[in-house]
Order: structure tokens, then C-alpha cells, then sequence
């Protein structure tokens, strides 16, 4: 069996916004934005697979990832970080959100291990965006995008 | 009470920790099921929370490895994972967990769980 799956935009603010209230201790409001482009000091991504194939990746500026690691961790932002520490958060990070997204799915399907980078993250040739959430904190860039593996669910 | 930890996220563990000692319980970590399951031979804690989905050993292979062993049968075995499908909560209370939490979870639906198996301080929980 093969789901089609287009998520809708209150179904991934309602995860994002779930996760981060829950997980990230901060006082700043993640806040809707339009982001001039993908930030791309910080990548995290999950895949799905299985009756659907796809990616849920989250993008965000470095400042981003600090304010996430330290609501996750209980530091403060500023306080010295080893980048091994913030992969982890934000890998956490991506593991709770990619694992809402495949809550939304139907059918069976797994979740990978996150994989964490600095840059930005290059797609397959036949990944569709399917879904994408524009955030801000303290106007540092978060975003959530979904991808679709089309030639995987074509089958 | 001693609650150990398991989860290969360091940020997880760091999160479960500071929930599970505000209840009352002295913690210790684990980063795979491997791990945990040395560290139970030696020192047998009173609750296990347990991350699904990691290297080396996953969380429902250690649920199954602690079932088999008589001595180890008292512990209380507490799934905390995004897994989410409701064959995999199915699959893991019968191979013997006795709770199961998907992420994300706030402090109290931890400490909910931990009253409903009877292993939460009253006066912790005031």
C-alpha cells in the first residue's frame, strides 16, 4: 500500500508548535515569518519510509539551534556550547517533530535516525516539497519542510 | 527510587533526568539497550525509561531481554518514544513494558504514569 500524503499547514503547526512548547524551556514565542530563503547554518533530517517515503527536515540559523539546545539542555544561550551538544539537541529536535509528522500518516511506515549538519541539505532528484512552516525566534530563522519521495511512491 | 535513563540522545537523557529527579528518583543514564542492560546486572533499578529507536540494541530488544530474566522481572519498564503506531504500543506492552509515552510528553504526564504503577512519592508529587 502506497499513501499519498499532503500535509496541511495547521497539521504542521500544530506539531511544530506542540514540540517546541512542550520541549524548548524559553519564554520567546515561536513566531510565523517569510523567510528570505532556507537558513542553512543548521540541518537536521529524518526519512520516512515505508507506505510513504519521504523527508521532514528542519532548517535554522545557528543562534536558532543555541536557543534550542539551551531550552532543551537548561543552559542559558549564552553560555558556552560544544556544537556536538547542539547537533544532539537539534537532532532530538527533529526525531519528536519527524515522528508527530509520521503520526499523521496513515498505513505503517518507519522513522530513521536523524542525521544532523551544518549547511544545507541537497535533496534527491525526486523529492517534491509537499509542506513547509516559516518560523522566527528572537527573528532568528527556524523552518520545518516536508519532502516526498516520488519515485518511491509512485510504486 | 532509581530510575535508570536509556535514550542515544544525550539531550533526551539530559531532559528525563531533570523530569525524573524533580519527582524524587536518583538517575542514571544509558545510551543504548546494551549499555542499560550491563549497567541493570549491577545495579537494578526500580523503573527503566526507555527510547525505542537506537543503535547497538533498541529499546523493544531490551524489553524483551529483561523479561527473560527472572531476576530482573520487578522492574518497571517505561517506553518513552515517538513511535506512535498503535501495532508498536501493542507490541511493546506485550513484550512486557508497563507504560508507554510518546514525545513529546510534559513532566506531569511522566509523573501520571509513575502514580498510576504506584511508584511515585506522594510528597514528591506536592
Amino acid at each position: 500500500m502506497t499513501i499519498t500524503f499532503i500535509p496541511t499547514q495547521d497539521d504542521l503547526t500544530s506539531v511544530v508548535d506542540q514540540v517546541w512548547e512542550t520541549f524548548i524551556a524559553t519564554d520567546e514565542p515561536l513566531l510565523p515569518a517569510e523567510l528570505d530563503g532556507l537558513p542553512d547554518e543548521w540541518n537536521a533530517v529524518v526519512t520516512i519510509d515505508g507506505d510513504w517515503s519521504g523527508s521532514v527536515a528542519m532548517a535554522m540559523t545557528d543562534r536558532a539551534a543555541r536557543i534550542v539546545a539551551a531550552g532543551m539542555l537548561g543552559m542559558s544561550v549564552d553560555e558556552e556550547m560544544a556544537d556536538e551538544d547542539i547537533a544532539d539537541a537539534v537532532g532530538e529536535l527533529i526525531n519528536v517533530v519527524g515522528g508527530n509528522v509520521k503520526s499523521l500518516l496513515g498505513g505503517h511506515s518507519q522513522l530513521s535516525l536523524p542525521v544532523v549538519a551544518t549547511g544545507h541539505v541537497v535533496h534527491p532528484g525526486d523529492a517534491v516539497e509537499v509542506g513547509r512552516i516559516e518560523r522566527s525566534i528572537q527573528t532568528e530563522a527556524v523552518a520545518l519542510v516536508i519532502h516526498t519521495f516520488e519515485g518511491e511512491n509512485d510504486s | 527510587m532509581k530510575a535508570l535513563i536509556i535514550d542515544d540522545s544525550r539531550t533526551m537523557r539530559t531532559i528525563l533526568t531533570r523530569v525524573m529527579t524533580d519527582l524524587g528518583f536518583e538517575c542514571k543514564q544509558a545510551g543504548d539497550g546494551q549499555a542499560a542492560l550491563d549497567q541493570v546486572e549491577a545495579d537494578v533499578p526500580d523503573v527503566c525509561l526507555i527510547d525505542w529507536n537506537m543503535p547497538v540494541m533498541d529499546g523493544y530488544t531490551f524489553i524483551t531481554r529483561m523479561r527473560d530474566q527472572p531476576s530482573l522481572r520487578g522492574v518497571t519498564l517505561m517506553m518513552v518514544t515517538t513511535e506512535s503506531e498503535q501495532a508498536q504500543v501493542v507490541r511493546a506492552l506485550a513484550a512486557g513494558a508497563h507504560e508507554y509515552v510518546i514525545k513529546p510528553f510534559t513532566p506531569e504526564a511522566i509523573a501520571d504514569k509513575l502514580a498510576i504503577l504506584g511508584l511515585l512519592d506522594q510528597e514528591a508529587m506536592a
